[in-house]
């Protein structure tokens, strides 16, 4: 399956690139390619990396030459730890432009992190001589420093951080590191001051300088920094508790919708839209769940909240075009589809929907060529990308 | 090129399973330093997670092993937890827990029937301790489900006392151990709970693509709250948590441990969270715990932020007279390594000591420290596994069966990770669980039991300490509680001096041979041997022969003057 996955992700690389010549792209596609691409780091920002890969791909396709959807997807595919896929794409967005820094330092951040230590330390020191005085080569190598316990090596490329960035959060912390290492307190102290000055909710930097207090015999300075640490930890905890409950009733609201019980999903998709009103997702589900019980109108309402709280969203675009459908709207059906594919001209479910209304109005022609390129795009996706349930 | 590599590692590995033994007394050369023996030991225990592809948490877990001598026989014997069925679990064989007795002989044979033991729960992890101070260990099994404690008949066989006893907790508790943290003669009882999931409404995690469905994170679900039982000495329990000041819902509780890591002379506990801070929980000496997570610095990893803790244990591995911390956690983050500094604080050495970056392609779950080869300082052992079965199609470098690591206390406050020629048998990948350490063939080295999650357990023979002396402590409290749980033992020998404690359950779900291990190296004397017993004695011995399982009972030493205030002078009297 995995391999499957690969030989298909190469295939879409090779039709994304085309052989030989790229053309030069039509306007259309230039504006088609701007909104995948900017959708792409949309969602990459809001950390929903399966939709954002899957728009960065469809961007990919249509300007092959353009390195940033590759340096995109090979963030994502760091993420998630395929540092196969990952080095390929960072090398595929260095092949088009070689003096990518982001790029560049991201496949030292891979070496590192796939534990290919002296392979990120070459790469790095490569780095040093095409790229010198560029913060964030010095950042990376002063990491790998420390991670192998080289301290005077790793205070050197910390304070060179510094020089050429002196709000570089990270140098400062690490360098307060490096120094509380060397036992050198008053140097340590005073770096991670720094780092906090920059961000002033830096946990690791709240957490060590209490540390250093402790160790220099400041015992009030300590227990207000611990104070500090403390506070940020129980909030920040709130936080991630309040996520995971979006994920916690988003999950299983998922799990009920995919085994047909829908009304046991709308509550879960409720608490996820009270605990967050801006998550699109949950409108499409809770809006998904009430159209598969057959309340349309509710759907309608649903769906429509979501479109305007995502315009660009394919998805909720398309369920808002089948409760259309539904409740006869076959105009206001046919608007929301076609919208949905000008949103995103891979998605393959609108041209289904709108293939089966045109045959129903006899437009026999346009259902067929809808269809044709439904049927284009699933085999494109390939089985690996089939919905499990 | 990978093939050749792949043909030669083989090679090793076959070689190493089948070694010769060194020659006892030798310098262990050449050969490898342990072997798997658990063909020839007669223990054919299989960890069953009952998954059917519905990807249910629990599944995730494997289950500890306990070192207990349940018949007094004087040869430690092997209670291993397991889990069992789950909804559309196609499970045809045993699934229950077992307990094996060692025969003495090297070998082992299944006792669980005999013994009325077998737990058909879904069973986690066990933790051993004399509660009732007759002079035989009781068990108790955490379980996804009702917890259950199985008090020792003295005939061979147990009797279930869940119920009376008032210790049947129904969160889900992974971990246990017993200690006496009033002092007051009779064993107490923590258990570490973990989150709310629930099989009736299990979430799909993963991605929605065929074969992706993935185990679900503790971050979908909520804590639970610990649970400290007090015993009231006459066979029931009393829950303490609030009272005692360690109930904390926010805690995803995988190990504890208890040691006096601050020398006071009471015994404060350690529990290693799931994605949320660690707690130290410090024992202020009149029933009630301080949570010390926060000004000891052990809540939280390097760069301030609270790791994925699994396993746990305590122990001097720099010889500087204060309990070190080992803490094991999940890939992408490092195994925890914290340097008791001995004013209540910690200072994390993970990356600085060498364990740090070798770990973070790792799940570490069991962790031991033990002295395997004799030598006088304490190394480490460390079983890993990762949780989720599928994480090939979602990494390209996390495996689901992993090795394990055997790493050596080199001095200077590092370790160096013991290569494939030595311990052929823990480079073999498996989906490593619960560890347990203990001299099983009383030969006076510890030898290790590994429980792998659905899968075979295994036990490895130690074949490394046999150029060294040693002694090994058995303390019978009098007094104190009977298995002197929380007694601290200063050794000295050959001017060198090393503090052990006698502890319960540790690592992942498990529980050690109850015995005090100490390598000597070349020294064959003990020059003097001092033991603070949780009762407040103090007393000594001197010029002790080495090489020897020796039983002390409290009150037969020399007794140390007393001091002011007992809790204040944690120091040997004598260096």
């Amino acid at each position: 399956m995995k391999r499957f996955a690969l030989v298909a992700s190469h295939i879409s690389l090779v039709l994304a690139l085309g052989c030989g010549t790229e053309p030069a792209p039509a306007p259309d596609d230039t504006v088609r390619f701007n909104r995948l691409y900017n959708r792409g780091l949309l969602f990459f920002h809001i950390e929903e990396y399966a939709r954002a890969e899957e728009a960065l791909r469809g961007a990919v396709q249509l300007r092959g030459s353009d390195p940033k959807p590759f340096y995109y997807l090979g963030r994502i595919y760091l993420m998630e730890k395929r540092f196969g896929k990952a080095e390929e794409m960072l090398r595929e967005a260095l092949r088009r432009d070689p003096s990518f820094t982001g790029a560049d330092l991201l496949l030292a951040e891979l070496f590192f992190q796939s534990r290919r230590l002296e392979e990120g330390r070459e790469h790095i020191e490569r780095l040093l001589l095409t790229r010198p005085g560029t913060p964030e080569v010095y950042y990376q190598l002063g990491w790998i420093r420390e991670r192998q316990d080289r301290i005077p090596e790793a205070l050197e490329a910390y304070r060179k951080v510094l020089e050429a960035d002196p709000d570089h959060v990270e140098g400062w912390f690490h360098l307060g590191l490096v120094r509380m290492k060397s036992e050198a307190w008053a140097e340590s102290e005073q770096a991670f001051a720094e780092a906090l000055r920059r961000d002033p909710e830096h946990f690791g930097s709240l957490f060590n300088l209490a540390k250093v207090y402790g160790r220099l015999g400041l015992a009030e300075e300590r227990r207000e920094i611990l104070a500090r640490f403390q506070d940020l930890v129980k909030r920040t905890e709130e936080q991630i508790f309040r996520n995971s409950q979006v994920g916690y009733h988003s999950n299983l609201g998922i799990t009920l919708f995919n085994s047909g019980k829908y009304e046991e999903a709308i509550p879960e998709f409720r608490k996820v839209l009270e605990l967050n009103p801006k998550l699109s997702n949950g409108y499409f589900y809770l809006g998904s769940s009430h159209l598969a019980l057959g309340q349309t109108a509710r759907a309608m309402e649903i769906l429509g909240k979501g479109a305007d709280l995502a315009p660009d969203d394919e998805r909720i675009l398309t369920e808002l075009g089948r409760a259309f459908a539904l409740a006869g709207e076959f105009p206001r059906a046919i608007e929301s589809f076609e919208e949905a594919i000008r949103r995103n001209r891979f998605f393959a479910d609108p041209h289904f929907y709108l293939a089966n209304i045109l045959k129903a109005q006899n437009l026999t022609d346009r259902s067929r060529q809808q269809m044709a390129e439904f049927e284009r795009l699933r085999s494109l996706a390939g089985a690996d990308l089939a919905p499990e349930e | 090129m990978a093939v050749r590599a792949s043909i030669l590692l083989l090679f090793l590995l076959s070689l190493g399973c089948r070694g010769t033994d060194p020659e006892p007394g030798s310098s262990p050369t050449g050969e490898p330093w342990f072997r798997d023996v658990t063909a020839a030991s007669g223990i054919d225990f299989r960890h069953v997670h009952g998954g059917s592809g519905r990807k249910y948490m629990v599944e995730t877990m494997g289950a500890g092993a306990c070192f207990l001598d349940y018949d007094g026989d004087r040869f430690w014997d092997l209670y291993f937890v397991n889990s069992g069925r789950l909804p559309g679990s196609d499970l045809s064989g045993r699934t229950g827990d077992a307990l094996y007795r060692n025969r003495g002989d090297g070998t082992f044979e299944d006792v669980t029937r005999a013994a009325g033991l077998g737990s058909e729960s879904y069973g986690q992890g066990c933790s051993v301790g004399d509660f009732d101070n007759d002079g035989d260990p009781d068990l108790y099994v955490t379980n996804y489900g009702p917890n259950q404690m199985f008090r020792n008949n003295g005939d061979g066989s147990f009797t279930e006392i869940t119920a009376a006893a008032g210790v049947g907790d129904s969160l889900w508790g992974v971990s246990s151990t017993w200690l006496d943290y009033d002092a007051d003669g009779y064993l107490d009882l923590y258990v570490a709970n973990y989150v709310d999931f629930s099989l009736e409404r299990n979430l799909y995690c993963g991605e929605h693509r065929k074969g992706y469905r993935a185990y679900c994170s503790p971050k979908n679900f909520r804590g639970q709250p610990d649970v400290l039982y007090r015993n009231n000495g006459d066979g029931t329990f009393e829950d303490v948590t609030r009272a005692a000041g360690v109930w904390n819902p926010g805690g995803k509780g995988l190990g504890v441990v208890a040691a006096d890591y601050d020398d006071d002379g009471d015994v404060d506990l350690y529990v290693a969270n799931d994605l949320t801070p660690n707690f130290l929980y410090r024992n202020n000496g009149d029933g009630t715990f301080e949570d010390a997570t926060f000004s000891s610095g052990t809540g939280f990893g390097e760069e301030g932020k609270p790791q994925a803790g699994m396993g746990t244990d305590f122990g001097d591995f720099d010889g500087d007279g204060h309990p070190d911390l080992v803490v094991t956690n999940l890939s992408e983050e490092n195994n925890s390594l914290y340097r008791n500094l001995g004013d209540g604080t910690f200072e994390d050495l993970s990356f600085s000591a060498g364990i740090g970056m070798e770990s973070v392609l790792f799940v570490g779950f069991g962790a031991d420290f033990l002295d395997f080869d004799n030598d006088g300082d304490l190394d480490l052992f460390i079983a890993n596994g990762h949780i989720i079965d599928n994480i090939e199609m979602y990494s390209d470098n996390l495996r689901y069966a992993e090795e394990d690591f055997l790493w050596e206390n080199i001095g200077g406050g590092s370790f160096s990770r013991v290569p494939v020629d030595r311990v052929p048998c823990f480079f073999e990948p498996r989906v490593g669980r619960g560890t347990a350490t203990g001299d099983y063939d009383n030969d006076g080295d510890l030898d290790i039991v590994v429980t792998n999650s659905n899968q075979e357990a295994r036990i490895y023979q130690n074949l490394a300490g046999r150029g060294n002396h040693w002694i090994e402590i058995l303390a019978v409290g009098t007094r104190s509680n009977r298995d002197a749980l929380g007694a601290v033992i200063w050794l000295t020998a050959a001017g060198v001096v090393q503090r052990k404690e006698v502890r319960g359950a540790s690592s992942y779900a498990s529980q050690n041979d109850r015995r005090v291990h100490l390598g000597l190296g070349p020294a064959s004397r003990v020059d003097r041997l001092e033991i603070r017993w949780p009762s407040g004695i103090r007393e000594y011995w001197e010029s002790l022969q080495a090489d020897r399982i020796l039983e002390i009972r409290e009150g037969t030493g020399t007794t140390v003057p007393p001091e002011t205030n007992p809790r204040a002078g944690p120091r040997p009297s004598v260096p």
